[in-house]
């Protein structure tokens, strides 16, 4: 934890409660992109934005600053997002192709290596496809390939064993391969 | 699908931009631990105050009860003769 972020705790913790807005000002975009991996609409990743520094103020007695500030506050996003995820599950299980634009769709016709897909796109795209993966797979997923994690930071983040973490990163990927060539043949 | 395909469509996912955090951000933070502060608080003083009540309530009762005690026992006439006696008095006065 910087010195920064030390002083500024002790100070919330003698009750500046307002102070708590200067840990948010530093570390909001790092929350948003964190929780921008699992929910895409503005709405409701500002909401869960939100939840993630709540929780972070209800515990904030339990932080022991023996690791950075940012890093508990990343596992306290990754568990929101999870939440968020199992409670979406329920009502987001289907996958629609209409909700892709034209490129992605180009690209899962002949995902050749010529054709490069735009950022925005493949996201979108990869978004739609791990909606096939349970939220622990997901989270798992996202972590390893996107966020560049390795096993033992996953294992911090999420509080799971190695052995789970890579049991679900293997059938993780390999859902989303099936996912993807089924969508692909949808396309055909 | 092959895996080196995959792997494309994952490293151009990694490099879309994630957008700005909302500007209200830290008003929104603060607005909702002053809320959630107000309601602890209000549980608080219901939960301080709820002993106390309790224990009133049953010393009432406890008064109550030796009241009764003492009247019964010391007194006369009783309850039951006084509503007898009211009612030969006030009820039946007409006969």
């Amino acid at each position: 934890m910087t010195d920064d972020d030390a002083e500024l705790l002790a100070r919330i913790r003698n009750g500046a409660t307002d102070d708590f807005s200067e840990f948010v000002r530093r570390h909001q975009s790092q929350v948003v992109a964190i929780l921008y991996r699992y929910e895409r609409q503005r709405h409701t990743l500002e909401d869960l934005a939100q939840e993630t520094f709540l929780k972070a103020w209800r515990s904030l007695a339990q932080f022991d600053g023996r690791a950075p500030f940012a890093h508990w506050l990343s596992r306290i996003a990754v568990r929101v997002a999870l939440d968020h995820l199992r409670k979406t599950k329920r009502q987001k299980n289907e996958i629609s192709l209409a909700e892709l634009g034209e490129e992605a769709l180009d690209w899962l016709r002949n995902p050749d290596e010529r054709q490069e897909l735009e950022s925005r796109q493949a996201a979108e795209l990869l978004a739609v496809a791990m909606r096939e993966l349970s939220p622990a797979e997901q989270v798992v997923l996202t972590l390893q390939e996107l966020e560049g994690l390795s096993i033992k930071e996953i294992c911090a983040r999420t509080g799971s064993s190695s052995v789970a973490v890579r049991v679900r990163a293997m059938r993780a990927r390999n859902k989303l391969r099936k996912t993807l060539e089924r969508m692909a043949g949808e396309l055909k | 699908m092959n895996e080196k395909q995959i792997e494309r469509l994952l490293k151009a996912a990694r490099g879309e931009p994630a957008p700005l955090p909302p500007k209200d951000l830290e008003r929104r933070v603060l607005r909702a631990i002053h809320h959630e502060r107000r309601e602890t608080s209000l549980v608080d003083h219901l939960s301080r105050l709820l002993p106390r009540l309790a224990a009133s309530a049953a010393l009432m009762i406890v008064l109550c009860l030796a009241a009764d005690f003492c009247l019964a026992n010391l007194l006369q006439p009783d309850l039951d003769s006084g509503l007898t006696q009211l009612a030969e008095e006030w009820l039946f006065a007409a006969k």
